[in-house]
C-alpha cells in the first residue's frame, strides 16, 4: 500500500516547514534532497530495467514517462507541449500519489509541496550525462486541474564522459 | 556502423602457472599440510576434488567512474605452496625484486622461478625481512642459520597493487574504446588468456564491474547484471554508503558472494558468455 509512503513524505515536509520557516528554503531542501535520491536511483533504475543509453531527448522523455514513473510510481503521465526545437517538453500527472490526501493551507502558498521529484528527475539525469532544468508550472494543490512538470535540455555533461560513449 | 559492443579479445601469454598443470589431473593444489618430504623426488600430491568447477570465478573488481578501485574480492582456493628444509647452500637463486624475495632460477620439487619466500621456518616475513627485522636474503646467505625451512609460493597481490591495476585497466578499457576502428564501440569487455578470462561491464554511468573467471565459465554476462543489481541496492540504497567510495558494506558482500555460488554451480561449461 502506498499510504506509508504518502505519510512519510508528509512528515518530512511537514517537519522541513518547521525547521525552515520559509517556503522557498523548503523548496531548495526539496529539490536537493530529490537530487540525492536522483543519483542513486538511477542506477537501480538502470540495473533492473535494462534501457539503452538515450540518444534524444525525445527517447529520454519516453524512457521516463512510460519506464521510470511506472516503475517507481505506477503512474505514466502524458508528455505533451514539445518546444520547436525538440528540448522542451511537458510531463502532464493526472494522478500524484505523493499527494493523496493533502490540502496546501495560505499561509504556505509558495510550497512546491512535491519538489522532490524535480530534484530526483535532475539527479538522475545528470548521471547519464544530461543536464537538465526541471519544475512544476501547474500543481492541483494549488488549483490547477492537473499536474504539470516542464522538463528543459540544457545541454550535454561532456567531461567524465564513460569511455566508449564517444 | 558499429553498433553494439565489440569484443577485444587480446591474447596474453600466460606467466608460468605453478598451481596447476594439465597432465591427466585437472588441478593440483596443495591444501591443508603444506609440507612434504623429498621422497624420491615425487613427493605426495592432494589432487583437487573437483574438476567441475570449484572456484571457477576468481575475483570481482568494482571500479568506480574517476578509475579508482573500490571493490575487490578474490575467490580462488588456496595456491600451490611448497615448504621445504635446505640445508647451506641454498640451491636456488634468490633475488629481490619489488619489496619481496623471488626465485630467480632453479625449479625443483614445486618451487618455481617467480615464487616467493612466504616463510622462513614457520614464521611468515614481511616482504624481504624477516618477522624479527633482519633482511632474507642476509639471512639466507649465512650458513650458521642452516638447516632452515622455507615456504615459497605464488606471491599475493597487496591491495596497492590491485588499486593500480585497477586505475590501469580503467585506462586501458578508454584506450580500447579509441584504438577501434569501428565509430561508436565500447571499451575492453573481455580479455581472453590460456588461465582466465577478464569480463568487463560498464554502467551508462560509468562504473565498471570486472570478473576474473575460469575460460570455461558461462553466464558471467547474467553475473555482471547481476552484481550491478546488487550494487544498486545493498550499496546505493544504504544512506551511510557515500558515491564513488569504497564499499564496505556486509550485506554486499554477503549477496555478492552469494551470487558468484550460484553462477559457479550453473554456469560452467555452458554456452559461451
Amino acid at each position: 500500500s502506498s499510504e506509508l509512503f504518502t505519510l512519510t513524505y508528509g512528515a518530512l515536509v511537514t517537519q522541513l516547514c518547521k525547521d525552515y520557516e520559509n517556503d522557498e528554503d523548503v523548496n531548495k531542501q526539496l529539490d536537493r534532497m530529490g537530487y540525492n535520491i536522483g543519483v542513486r536511483l538511477i542506477e537501480d533504475f538502470l540495473a533492473r530495467s535494462n534501457v539503452g543509453r538515450c540518444h534524444d531527448f525525445r527517447e529520454t522523455a519516453d524512457v521516463i514517462a512510460k519506464v521510470a514513473f511506472k516503475m517507481y510510481l505506477g503512474i505514466t503521465p502524458s508528455i505533451t507541449n514539445w518546444s520547436p526545437a525538440g528540448d522542451e517538453f511537458s510531463l502532464i500527472l493526472e494522478n500524484n500519489p505523493l499527494v493523496d490526501f493533502v490540502e496546501l493551507p495560505d499561509n504556505h502558498s509558495s510550497l512546491i509541496y512535491s519538489n522532490l521529484l524535480c530534484g530526483v528527475l535532475r539527479g538522475a539525469l545528470e548521471m547519464v550525462q544530461m543536464a537538465v532544468d526541471v519544475k512544476f508550472v501547474q500543481d492541483t494543490l494549488k488549483g490547477d486541474g492537473v499536474t504539470e512538470i516542464r522538463m528543459r535540455f540544457i545541454k550535454r555533461i561532456e567531461d567524465n564522459l564513460p569511455a566508449g560513449e564517444e | 556502423m558499429g553498433e553494439g559492443p565489440i569484443n577485444m579479445l587480446c591474447t596474453v601469454p600466460s606467466p608460468p602457472q605453478p598451481q596447476y598443470r594439465r597432465m591427466g589431473w585437472s588441478r593440483i593444489t596443495c591444501s591443508g599440510l603444506p609440507r612434504w618430504s623429498n621422497q624420491g623426488g615425487r613427493g605426495t600430491w592432494k589432487p583437487e576434488t573437483a574438476s567441475n568447477g570449484a572456484m571457477a570465478i576468481f575475483s570481482v573488481y568494482v571500479v568506480n567512474k574517476a578509475g579508482g578501485l573500490i571493490y575487490q574480492l578474490d575467490n580462488y582456493a588456496p595456491r600451490a605452496e611448497a615448504e621445504k628444509t635446505f640445508s647451506y647452500p641454498l640451491d636456488l637463486l634468490l633475488k629481490l625484486h619489488d619489496e619481496r624475495v623471488l626465485v630467480a632460477f632453479g625449479q625443483r620439487d614445486g618451487i618455481r622461478v617467480g615464487h616467493a619466500v612466504l616463510s622462513i621456518n614457520g614464521v611468515d616475513v614481511n616482504g624481504k625481512y624477516t618477522a624479527d627485522g633482519k633482511e632474507v636474503l642476509e639471512y639466507l646467505g649465512n650458513p650458521a642459520n642452516y638447516p632452515v625451512s622455507i615456504r615459497f609460493g605464488r606471491p599475493r597481490l597487496t591491495s596497492n597493487e590491485k588499486l593500480m591495476l585497477a586505475s590501469m585497466f580503467h585506462s586501458l578499457f578508454a584506450i580500447g574504446s579509441q584504438l577501434s576502428p569501428e565509430l561508436g564501440s565500447s571499451g575492453i569487455e573481455m580479455l581472453e588468456t590460456d588461465t582466465f578470462k577478464l569480463h568487463c561491464f560498464q554502467t551508462l554511468t560509468g562504473i565498471k564491474f570486472v570478473v576474473l573467471a575460469d575460460p570455461r565459465q558461462g553466464g558471467i554476462d547474467s553475473l555482471l547484471r547481476k552484481i550491478y543489481e546488487i550494487y544498486s541496492d545493498f550499496a546505493l540504497k544504504n544512506p551511510f554508503y557515500s558515491l564513488e567510495m569504497p564499499i564496505r558494506c556486509e550485506l554486499f558482500d554477503q549477496n555478492l558472494k552469494l551470487a558468484l555460488e550460484v553462477a559457479e554451480k550453473a554456469g560452467t561449461f555452458g554456452p559461451g558468455s
